[in-house]
């Protein structure tokens, strides 16, 4: 049984970083609750103190500053949702957030929190790494950036010092001939914890030439993670109803690789090929918008 | 314990909370609104369902602490002067309700639903009530509910 003995409501940034400096090692950050509570009451998180940050307006956020798009970490999957920043070219984030959960824990879970939570599942996640997404972390010290992939440490676990919090991600804007194409498989439409989920960033020339690729999955590995022999195969090369063959059977063999050993490896390396599949045609059809 | 201003359908209310409880814990035995049920505890099954600023979200998790200063409507709140809200009475005369136990749930769902997107599609009543199992009914009769309310809402004189 869960034990919790103060809890904190700071409504600003400078009140946050107070409440974590008072409150060391012990405090844990909780937004919309959607993990952290059932991880409360199943005894996978053992604390005392819990700081909210639901009630922080200025980590609320989808703003465009130069060519960049900006998502505060307590953006909820509804707002990323409703955002008409995301349709059209990048509607792959937009398909990301709206798979997640139910419209009530789209309502609460923040961008913040499946990222910090590490799920090796997380829906946002993906769609983030084929952005090439940077995260913004703050403490009392400042400011620190670094790229979104290198924030995971495994299962569960991220980058994160005592006295430190994600405070927004940042991406560049899709331009031209560049488009996010996102698929998710799970065993229903709703409430469903992804068996595979798969992003893809292209972009391509006017002769269908793949002038870069970033592709990342969930559910594949320890967190989220990106593709790159996958990506080689088709970077550079022209688009072609046997490249995309090649690039699938490629897929399916890192998968093979991968999970080696554990089960459900028979069925995700011949269900990837399907949803990568997706993924891509996807993000080729947005590119050529 | 700790002790937390809240709106509750429509009254400022003060109570003093443990920092253990959860939203549900409060509403059901702090303010002993027991219409909100608890189910599964961990997201899945929707039962425990209000809304808070407005937002539908699971009671189950969500800390009460984290609910300060901000407003809850429960299943007791969406009626309005002692009547049934639309949404109510077309459950009733559609025979959307059997066992009752995901009704107050589903019927929030719903009142979100139509609060954002007054004429859905069957589909969209579909996913905007995603978040609810319902054990009984098919679904069938729940979505021509939804489907009735909204109609209804429009045309009032109907």
């Amino acid at each position: 049984m869960y034990n919790i003995e103060k809890t904190y409501n700071p409504k600003s940034i400078n009140s946050l970083l107070e409440a974590m400096e008072e409150s060391g090692t012990e405090g844990k950050i909780i937004a919309g609750g959607t993990d952290v509570v059932v991880k409360l009451i199943d005894g996978a998180i053992n604390t005392k103190v819990l700081i909210d940050v639901s009630a922080i307006k200025e980590m609320q956020f989808i703003r465009e500053v130069e060519g960049k798009i900006q998502i505060g970490a307590g953006t909820t999957f509804s707002e990323i949702e409703d955002h008409n920043l995301f349709e059209g070219r990048i509607k792959g984030l937009k398909e990301g957030a709206m798979e997640v959960g139910s419209p009530q824990i789209r309502n609460a879970g923040t961008i913040g929190g499946n990222i910090c939570n590490a799920s090796p599942a997380a829906d946002i996640v993906p769609p983030l790494l084929a952005l090439n997404a940077k995260v913004v972390l703050q403490s009392k010290e400042g400011l620190r950036k670094m790229n979104l992939e290198d924030f995971f440490m495994g299962k569960g676990k991220v980058d994160l010092a005592v006295g430190e919090f994600l405070y927004y991600v940042e991406f560049e804007q899709i331009n031209h001939a560049q488009g996010l194409g996102f698929e998710k498989l799970g065993p229903r439409k709703a409430l469903a914890i992804s068996k595979i989920c798969t992003a893809v960033f292209i972009e391509l020339d006017q002769d269908l030439i793949v002038q870069d690729i970033r592709i990342a999955n969930g559910s594949l590995g320890p967190n989220s993670l990106r593709e790159r022999e996958v990506e080689k195969i088709l970077k550079g090369e022209k688009l072609t109803a046997e490249l995309k063959e090649k690039a699938q059977r490629a897929f399916k063999d890192v998968i093979n690789h991968r999970l080696k050993g554990r089960s459900g490896v028979a069925f995700k390396e011949e269900a990837i090929r399907g949803v990568f599949n997706s993924a891509l045609e996807k993000s080729i059809k947005r590119a050529l918008i | 314990m700790k002790t937390i201003n809240m709106k509750i359908n429509g009254t400022e209310r003060q109570i003093e909370i443990d920092e253990n409880e959860r939203l549900l814990d409060v509403i059901r035995e702090g303010f002993h609104l027991t219409g909100t049920k608890e189910g599964c505890g961990e997201g899945e099954c929707g039962v425990c369902s209000v809304l808070l600023d407005g937002k539908l979200v699971n009671a189950c998790m969500i800390m009460a602490f984290q609910a300060a200063d901000r407003e809850v409507i429960t299943i007791e709140g969406v009626g309005k002067d002692g009547g049934l809200d639309p949404i109510q009475q077309a459950f009733i005369d559609t025979g959307a309700v059997q066992c009752g136990f995901c009704t107050p749930g589903m019927i929030l769902s719903a009142k979100a639903l139509l609060l954002k997107n007054p004429t859905p599609s069957k589909q969209e009543i579909r996913r905007g009530i995603s978040g609810n199992l319902c054990r009984c009914t098919g679904y069938e009769k729940i979505v021509e509910a939804v489907a009735l309310a909204s109609d209804r809402m429009r045309n009032p004189e109907q």
